[in-house]
């Protein structure tokens, strides 16, 4: 018994006539004619007889693409934006194939022509570093085409990790890199997706950009207003469900794509002459992330001896808990044995903001320990990536020297009003 | 109008949507239909995706034909983040599944063993989703009609879509306060021969779920769509009824419509289509195709045990108790069941305690019902009395003669002194009748019974007062 084969489940009482779904808990499920899906107990079924007339699949013909259109190259890794619905059998299934993508996304037709290439298929939580490289590795492999640039459509949740890693592996690139996601999977009628994707081709494609870096595009706000387009580095998810999930963290968007007319409002003109080069991420590479907090033990930073590197999640301006008590003073001596063996860097809780170990002692302290970190205003996420890509590149010395270079656009001199607002207009 | 239902063909089925009260159903807001100034909006588009062949739903293509926008007006009470689809549902409102259940066991249906929440694609805006949620809670009941058996095909569990505002070509206007209020849908089979049956199974279904005390009352929270049809027509939904009364006249209405464009030799669409005010019927839309429907695998599939849910008493079956039991009209047995439907209360203890000689079942209804809906309605004054009152009446202190005096003086002053109501002992009736009669020997037996009851104040009573009347004269 197949899915979407057509069957009729006998019990002592009783028969229903279906399409089988699925058997889980000890429930047959199976989709009646009116759509919907019922679960019927195994105990209760004496038979089950399948009907052996053919599914009727029906082929849609391909329309046929604009080949004078900008080339955009789209690589898949999996995540729901491109979700479809076989609502025979109600299964959910992914379109990676671009003919079926362009009749998910008809309007992409108007404003690109597209390619694609399925990379892997994951939760973006399961991406590890070697994931990253296949990634690196299809870019560098699509470039080679001299596409106008190139989507990478994944899952939402480490969007922003990959972003960073980008940002930093993909070095002279000549065209941009837009990583596109979906909050709403794109089988549901109210889905972000296909906003989400039009907004990251019509950025690739306008006369107005020409932006050699990478960049991230979802929903600027929970209307269907705008996208906003962040730079790599900068894009962080800030809610678990809501359609602008990501913000720019202590930036602003690069810019946004409106809606009404799929046009960018600024222009966007960041460009390089460099030689294109890929610089992948080492993958046996161990980097802590650890997030202070009041009454923890020194205990569980010693763990850290073993890694390559660690970053630090402190509180407020960067601080860690190391006096005042002799746990503290416990974790002080911890942090004080790493800093000579592992780079550490100090990121902070809050988000938003800037880090500055000058102005408390606490901070003075750990600063004086060799922490990295002063000055910076990445978060804990982006200075992860930058310290795992950094020492995938160099050894630990070079790494540290190079910790307060900006690299990929990750650093701003200073900090701006409106790069932090509150969320409590009506 | 008056048409040959039986030889036209006739066939209709009742879909009724019933509000019900808590929480929404898959979010924790209250389910409660604002019509105040809303507090905030958003502005929305939804897309029709295409299906499994590439086609899109014939009235799901009608619906984005328009490319309309839509624009929600929220509330910050009623409406989470689950409302405006910025959040997952959250788990099932288990009130509103227990009320399922008890439905379908009212209807005599077979509830399913796996319930799965389904998305029912819906792009005209009333879902933010683009989907209504909605599960097969049982199949395969019956009630009986006048003698008639109609079949309940399916029992549906699902949330309640938006409110319309209003609706222009290129956007419509939504109250975001409805979105999500559990609504149970119940579908008979076409087994419905003639308009009248079709009205009585509307009042039916009506009664039974009213008997849970677990529904929405009030205007808007049922709601009934009729399919019709006749031979030589096409199935036609009709939807918006203000009244299940006119079901009949819209229905004789519909099948003279569909009638006469047989008569002209057209083709019956087969359509929604409204009821209005006149009882005609107007075009709403072309008939869906069938449903697009896929699991909806953000809720947990629920496999619900019947045996947890006892059948109450229906409403029927409470009136005929009152009737036999307390030798009550079935007008007054009825309204006395209305009347506990409508509060947490009881009148069986209170019938055990208080009926006596002196005051019967029928009183005492008569007296929570219509006497105090005409003296002290919604007056909390009434139950501080009610209890003294009952006693007296029962024991025959006060007569029940005196019940509207009694409200009226509490309705006045506030609070009312009993003992002015006592009845006389019959000494002291006797003694009054006796001073009448010598004081006017020669007047007739009417106007000394109305000198008795003009001087006793109220206090005598009239049954006992004629009594010793002929005794005495």
């Amino acid at each position: 018994m197949e899915r979407g084969d057509r069957v009729t489940v006998i019990t002592a009482d009783n028969e229903q006539t279906g399409r089988f779904v699925q058997r889980k808990n000890n429930h047959v499920f199976i989709k009646l004619d009116s759509g919907y899906n019922i679960g019927i107990h195994d105990d209760t079924i004496s038979d089950i007889s399948v009907d052996d007339e053919a599914n009727t699949t029906t082929t849609t013909e391909d329309r046929e693409q604009d080949t004078s259109l900008p080339d955009v190259h789209i690589l898949h890794t999996g995540g729901t934006i491109a979700s479809k619905v076989d609502y025979q059998t109600g299964g959910v299934t992914n379109a990676y194939d671009v003919n079926e993508l362009l009749s998910l996304f008809p309007e992409l037709h108007d404003h690109a022509h597209i390619t694609s290439t399925f990379l892997f298929n994951k939760s973006s939580e399961d991406l590890r570093f070697g994931d990253y490289n296949n990634i690196i590795d299809g870019v560098r492999q699509a470039v080679q085409d001299e596409p106008k640039g190139i989507i990478v459509a994944m899952g939402t949740d480490t969007m922003h990790y990959v972003a960073n890693a980008l940002s930093y592996a993909l070095e002279g690139l000549p065209c941009p890199v837009v990583l596109v996601g979906a909050q709403r999977s794109s089988d549901r009628p109210s889905s972000d997706a296909a906003r989400n994707l039009l907004s990251a081709v019509s950025f690739i494609t306008s006369d107005d950009v020409s932006y050699h870096g990478v960049a991230l595009c979802m929903h600027g706000d929970i209307e269907s207003n705008e996208a906003y387009i962040h730079r790599g580095t900068n894009a962080r998810k800030m809610h678990t469900s809501r359609r602008d999930a990501f913000k720019s963290v202590n930036s602003t968007p690069l810019t946004t794509v409106s809606f009404d007319d799929y046009k960018v409002t600024e222009h966007v003109h960041e460009e390089t002459d460099d030689d294109f080069e890929t610089r992948p991420f080492n993958t046996d590479l161990k980097i802590g992330l650890h997030k202070a907090r009041p009454h923890m033990h020194a205990e569980e930073l010693k763990q850290y001896a073993s890694y390559d590197g660690l970053i630090l999640e402190g509180t407020g301006l960067g601080h860690y808990p190391i006096d005042g008590d002799d746990e503290n003073k416990a974790i002080l001596n911890v942090i004080d044995e790493l800093a000579p063996t592992i780079p550490i860097v100090m990121t902070s809780q809050t988000i938003h903001g800037r880090i500055n170990q000058q102005v408390y002692s606490h901070g003075r302290r750990l600063k004086d320990l060799g922490v990295l970190g002063h000055g910076h205003d990445e978060t804990p996420e982006a200075a992860y990536i930058k310290l795992a890509w950094l020492l995938s590149q160099y050894d630990a010395k070079k790494a540290r020297q190079l910790y307060d270079a900006n690299i990929a656009g990750e650093q701003s001199p200073n900090s701006h009003i409106q790069d932090y607002k509150n969320e409590y207009e009506a | 109008m008056k048409h040959n239902y039986k030889a036209l063909g006739f066939k209709a089925g009742l879909e009724i949507h019933q509000q019900l009260p808590g929480r929404k159903l898959f979010s924790h807001t209250p389910s409660t239909v604002r019509k105040d100034n809303h507090d905030f909006n958003i502005t929305r588009e939804l897309r029709a995706s295409a299906g499994e062949s590439g086609d899109v739903d014939q009235a799901a293509a009608h619906e984005e034909a328009k490319e309309k926008q839509f624009t929600y007006q929220g509330y910050h009470d009623t409406d989470s983040l689950v409302e405006i689809d910025e959040e997952p549902p959250h788990g099932v409102a288990e009130q509103a599944l227990e009320t399922a259940l008890i439905v379908a066991k009212l209807l005599n249906m077979d509830v399913v063993d796996a319930v799965q929440f389904m998305r029912k694609i819906v792009i005209d805006g009333s879902n933010t989703t683009g989907f209504q949620r909605t599960a097969l809670v049982a199949k395969n009941g019956h009630i009986d009609v006048g003698g008639r058996r109609i079949g309940i095909e399916s029992l549906c569990l699902e949330e309640e879509a938006c409110q319309i505002q209003e609706r222009t070509d290129t956007h419509d206007t939504y109250n975001l306060s409805r979105l999500g209020i559990p609504l149970l849908e119940i579908a008979t089979a076409p087994d419905i021969t003639a308009p009248d049956e079709c009205r009585a199974a509307a009042e039916e279904i009506g009664m039974l779920l009213r008997s849970t005390e677990r529904v929405k009352r009030g205007l808007g929270t049922i709601r009934q769509d009729v399919n019709v049809s006749i031979a030589e027509g096409a199935r036609t939904e009709i939807k918006g009824f203000q009244d299940h009364r006119n079901i009949p006249d819209v229905i004789a209405n519909e099948v003279q419509r569909q009638k006469q464009i047989v008569d002209d030799e057209g083709t019956v669409e087969k359509t929604v289509r409204r009821a209005e005010d006149d009882n005609s019927t107007t075009y709403l839309r072309p008939m869906p195709g069938a449903d697009r429907m896929y699991p909806e695998t953000d809720i947990q599939i629920l496999t619900p045990n019947p045996d947890d849910v006892s059948i109450p008493r229906t409403i029927r079956e409470r009136t005929q108790t009152y009737h036999d039991d307390y030798d009550m009209s079935n007008d007054l047995a009825d309204k006395a069941v209305r009347y506990e439907l409508n509060s947490p209360f009881s009148f069986k203890p209170l019938f055990q305690e208080y009926t006596s000689e002196h005051l019967s079942a029928n009183n005492i209804v008569e007296l929570y019902t219509e006497k105090r809906e005409e003296h002290l309605p919604d007056d909390e004054r009434f139950e501080e009395h009610a209890e003294l009152l009952l006693t007296d009446l029962s024991a025959g202190n006060v007569s029940y003669d005196s019940v509207e005096d009694i409200l009226q003086d509490i309705a006045e002053n506030g609070t009312v002194d009993l003992a002015e109501y006592e009845l006389m002992s019959d000494d002291e009736l006797r003694t009054l009748i006796q001073e009448i009669i010598d004081e006017h020997p020669e007047a007739p037996r009417g106007a000394l019974m109305g000198m008795i009851m003009d001087r006793s104040d109220g206090q005598a009573d009239g049954s006992k007062a004629a009594q010793i009347l002929n005794e005495l004269n």
